[in-house]
């Protein structure tokens, strides 16, 4: 069931990609590279388990925060054509408060980095219930992935692209590392699972917001469903 | 004070859960950190109640799953629209004033929408919040009010 998640995840790995390649704006380009960052993020973790290597989950836990880091950076970058700018006096972008808190905590995991006590799925006596539980969840979130990555080649404006990678990022993430924490069990594995959650909700609504404001910073117009063009509808 | 010794046990049981290790000397390191790193971030005036909100924790608890709640019920419907051959979306822009008060009610209720599928927060602002949404649907669900109200109540506190 590992091997499964794991070739979903591809999936939707090779169709952000694509998009990636399509583009045609930067924006679409830095959306399909962040959906990319949240897919590496859910692999490492799904990979650890596929190899029994908890260590990967770390791994994991580092590169959603540099994921985060490296998508703020490029938009800074497009948007202000350097990395340096103080950029505008307004307050900042809703949400990207957090980052400094999570920056700390990154500095205080690294030196331990890749040591845990837990073992996944091994020396637990895992009812089948929770078996099943967990393989249903696994499967829904391989399935949402793919979804979100069929609505990022599917969707026609950079905007509605948006709304494709949210499901990605939510439901999708979400039930993956649901489904990897019944393996898990009461242990430190699955609490670590919940901080690479907890990172993904928090963090990707402030590279999602700083994308969209971006965006409309350099003038991408949104594309305005039937009922705004036609108005006739009401 | 209290929210400085809230601030270092938070840090602490982050490091211990990430290491994994308990003999005292690392158990030590760990909490000579976490106050290394708090009593720094103090002198930059960040533990406040934006930093650390600990006071919202109990309202959190009600909070976030209604918000997990609405996330999948939302990630459904926009499912149904990708995988629909037709692709019946029909985006809109949304404004409208939002009613939290804080800083930390605000861009809760800017993520929030953002976090539901189908919505985006692409201008938040004490005064408006700008939202592009997938559907018609999603819009009035935005501007409906119910998660405006949710959040009030959430930033409140206990």
């Amino acid at each position: 069931m590992f091997a499964a998640a794991t070739l979903a995840i591809l999936v939707t790995l090779a169709l952000a990609i694509i998009r990636a390649i399509l583009g045609p704006t930067v924006f679409d380009r830095a959306q399909a590279g962040n959906t990319t960052g949240t897919m590496a993020v859910l692999l490492l973790a799904v990979i650890g388990f596929l190899n029994g290597r908890p260590e990967f989950l770390d791994l994991a836990i580092v590169y959603g925060l540099l994921n985060l880091v490296g998508t703020i950076a490029v938009l800074k970058f497009f948007r202000y054509g350097d990395l340096g700018d103080p950029g505008e006096a307004e307050p900042p972008p809703a949400a990207t408060r957090e980052d400094p808190v999570e920056r700390r905590r990154a500095s205080q995991a690294s030196p331990l980095l890749g040591r845990v006590s837990g073992k996944p799925g091994g020396g637990h006596p895992l009812t089948v219930v929770l078996d099943i539980a967990s393989w249903i969840s696994l499967a829904g979130g391989g399935f949402f992935c793919v979804v979100g990555g069929i609505g990022l080649l599917r969707m026609p404006d950079f905007y509605t692209r948006m709304h494709a990678a949210s499901v990605t990022e939510t439901l999708g993430a979400g039930l993956i590392l649901l489904g990897l924490m019944l393996q898990a069990g009461f242990t430190l594995v699955a609490v670590k699972l919940a901080i690479i959650g907890m990172l993904i909700l928090f963090t990707s609504p402030a590279a999602t917001n700083a994308l969209a404001k971006a965006g409309m910073a350099r003038g991408i117009e949104p594309l305005l469903g039937p009922r705004e063009g036609a108005s006739s509808k009401r | 004070m209290l929210r400085t010794v809230s601030s270092v046990v938070v840090m602490f049981v982050y490091w211990v859960v990430l290491s994994g290790f308990f003999t005292p000397f690392l158990l030590a390191a760990g909490l000579a950190s976490s106050i290394a790193v708090v009593w720094i971030v103090r002198r930059m005036g960040l533990v406040d109640p934006e930093g650390h909100p600990i006071h919202l924790a109990p309202r959190a608890t009600l909070y976030w799953p209604w918000l997990a709640k609405e996330i999948v019920k939302s990630a459904w419907d926009v499912t149904k629209v990708i995988l629909s051959p037709r692709l019946p979306i029909q985006p809109t822009l949304v404004r409208f004033r939002p009613s939290q008060h804080t800083e930390v009610g605000l861009v809760t209720h800017a993520n929030s929408i953002t976090l539901t599928p189908g919505t985006i927060t692409i201008e938040a602002s004490r005064d408006e919040f700008l939202v592009h949404a997938l559907t018609t649907a999603g819009a009035e669900g935005v501007t409906g009010g119910d998660m405006d109200a949710r959040v009030a109540r959430f930033e409140r506190g206990a």
